[in-house]
């Protein structure tokens, strides 16, 4: 049974349900980069699958309920990087509202699809209040079909703000968390006929839009007392207030569901994880689910992850002061029947006291 | 806590895992990426990228079939038609920001005379011709970025503009400014293989009339001025607030076609009756072996 069950469900996740809506432009795109998604290494290479996950060493649990089980005190830095950083710099550009001739024609010259994400947090982690200051997240996309007629699809968003996290045991091993987010963000998300840069009504298409957010997401765990730790989370998202609601970058109200679950092993501890959570607002239900696997020995973690969006597999190791880890995610077996495909690294450095 | 009890609550959450990744799995079927790879836009899209011009035409031609009021076909198409024309936009952009251009056009030409003698309307009419030409020709410039297609591609050009006519009412103005930037095109296409090709065309003596026939040059100039007029309408819909300018461009050149066409006219019938008269002339008096013919 356990076989069968571990065989099916990375057999389903990576068939072929693509995350690209239809209405999208790209045939693929990065599996772990998601507009107003923020993530640690760790969470990425779990493919988002996190809320059931007890520690995650490089940044804030995904749940605000696991907070009091942070196992020890910690002030740290990261910095992390996707490749096709070298695009950052015009990005942000773009979201300064430096827009020249030679920027329009280098983000959207022929055949160019840029991807990037880049981003750096500072955090403190203790058993009863946990925070992370992130002072910029920037994320772009853009992709160009149609050389005869340029049809673009784009998007870049620059994020700064602070989040922290409480929680604790509110009744025999039913935790209970909240999270504060407090955001600012520049964003510019368009589809639009290149050539309408040029009428007057199109003029505008390209100005950056800022939102402030402050969202107040609650979060609980229920563990189940057996060896394989089995427990269930759920947490809502985007509930609070945004300063200006705008169409192009929706952020419903969402319910999240996880189940964990702590094989006995050897050596180390292993943590796999099945989630129901969106990444875009835009998937279907079926695309809503993730699975992740986290295995950690001494300094090392290792994590896979498998959603509709493509598979991720990464290592991070967590040193006395410094830590490190590198990740890959693709789309290759997720984009079945297609010859297009994305593949990414992201790295990332901190160091920690 | 008594441990059978843990071990039974362990694995009916992996059961009822299964359960729930089956019944989402069945329960939801929409397969989004099949969907993308069957939008037949995103498809002509894929051709028309990889130069497979005729692959993309075909695909659209027959959805046009089954939805023939599909603006978002015609549009792809059209694009499709003028991929195959050597059309590629995107070089434009940088220029399509710079509409400030089109305030350089915004003067007013000289009026041709009703009084005026036939030579003097010949001559201001060519001049505003070559006045308004010179204007445009610092406007399209810009567009500089764009080849000059092919003799034998501008049959799709012009099929791409006509679809483009086709969409009517609903056309965006994003859609009236690629219908203008195409028209440039073809514009300068006839202005290099029509006109200047007529008038060089014409300078070849018939050997048999020895007349030269100008009335090429007429009907370029015709198409051309059409073709104008086109373009301001299409640039002013893009831009509201050149509208009113837009408008007085394409009266005036509505206009000056029509001072210079009725010019060339004349002078073709005057130029018809002397070249009659001189061959008689000839003729009659004897000057037969005189008269050299494109040099013979």
């Amino acid at each position: 049974m356990r076989w069968q069950l571990a065989l099916f469900i990375p057999s389903f996740f990576i068939s072929s349900h693509s995350f690209a809506e239809p209405s999208s432009l790209a045939f693929s795109r990065n599996a772990r980069t998601f507009e107003t998604q923020h993530g640690s290494l760790v969470t990425k290479g779990l493919a988002h699958s996190c809320l059931t996950i007890i520690d995650i060493p490089d940044g804030l649990n995904c749940n605000p309920a696991m907070n009091s089980l942070n196992s020890k005190p910690s002030l740290g830095a990261e910095l992390q990087l996707s490749n096709g950083y070298a695009a950052i710099g015009n990005v942000r550009k773009l979201l300064d509202g430096k827009i020249n001739d030679e920027l329009v024609d280098t983000l959207f010259s022929s055949g160019k699809i840029i991807q990037i994400e880049g981003g750096a947090d500072v955090n403190f982690r203790s058993r009863y209040l946990s925070g992370q200051y992130s002072p910029f997240s920037v994320k772009g996309f853009s992709v160009v079909r149609n050389e005869a007629n340029p049809d673009v699809e784009l998007y870049a968003i620059e994020e700064s703000g602070f989040t922290f996290q409480s929680g604790a045991e509110l009744y025999d091993r039913l935790y209970a968390g909240l999270q504060f987010r407090g955001l600012k963000r520049k964003f510019i998300k368009q589809r639009t006929k290149l050539v309408a840069l040029g009428t007057e009504a199109g003029r505008n298409l390209l100005k950056p839009k800022q939102q402030a957010v402050n969202y107040f997401e609650p979060g609980l765990t229920y563990f189940f007392d057996t060896s394989w730790r089995p427990r269930v989370s759920a947490f809502v998202v985007n509930l609070g207030f945004v300063s200006e609601k705008f169409d192009e970058l929706d952020e419903p109200i969402e319910g999240q569901f996880g189940i964990g679950v702590s094989p006995p092993v050897r050596w180390g501890i292993l943590d796999l994880t099945l989630e129901f959570r969106s990444m875009t607002y835009e998937e279907s239900d079926i695309e809503r689910l993730r699975l992740g696997l986290l295995y950690h020995f001494g300094s090392m973690y290792v994590m896979a992850g498998a959603d509709s969006n493509g598979l991720s597999s990464g290592v991070y190791y967590g040193l006395d002061k410094v830590n490190a880890g590198i990740m890959y995610s693709t789309t290759q077996l997720s984009s079945k029947g297609e010859s297009f495909y994305t593949q990414t690294v992201y790295a990332q450095l901190g160091w920690q006291i | 806590m008594k441990r059978v009890d843990g071990t039974f609550r362990a694995r009916v959450v992996c059961e009822l895992a299964l359960v729930f990744v089956l019944s989402m799995t069945l329960g939801c079927s929409r397969n989004k990426n099949s969907a993308n790879r069957n939008d037949p836009i995103l498809q002509a899209y894929r051709l028309i990228d990889e130069q497979r011009d005729d692959e993309a035409i075909a695909l659209l031609e027959n959805k046009l079939i089954d939805e023939p009021d599909n603006v978002e076909f015609k549009n792809v198409l059209a694009s499709a038609y003028a991929h195959k024309a050597g059309i590629r936009v995107q070089k434009l952009v940088p220029v399509l920001t710079q509409a400030d251009r089109l305030r350089e056009l915004n003067e007013t030409l000289p009026e041709v005379g009703m009084a005026e003698t036939l030579s003097g309307k010949v001559n201001a009419g060519a001049f505003n011709m070559a006045t308004l030409f010179s204007r445009l020709s610092g406007f399209f410039a810009a567009y500089a970025a764009i080849p000059l297609i092919e003799k034998d591609r501008a049959v799709y050009l012009r099929h791409a503009i006509d679809l483009l006519t086709e969409i009517g009412p609903r056309m965006k103005p994003e859609d009236a400014l690629y219908r203008a930037v195409l028209s440039i095109v073809l514009f300068k296409h006839i202005m290099i293989e029509n006109l200047v090709g007529a008038v060089s065309n014409s300078q070849k003596v018939d050997e048999s009339s020895c007349f030269v026939n100008i009335s090429p040059v007429n009907s370029a100039i015709v198409e051309l001025g059409e073709l104008l007029i086109d373009i301001f309408n299409d640039i002013g819909f893009s831009q509201p607030s050149q509208a009113e300018a837009m408008r007085r461009m394409s009266q005036q050149t509505s206009y000056t076609v029509s001072d210079f066409t009725v010019a060339i006219t004349s002078v073709t019938v005057y130029d018809q009756a002397a070249n009659i008269y001189l061959k008689q002339a000839v003729i009659q008096n004897g000057f037969g072996k005189l008269l050299k013919c494109g040099g013979n």
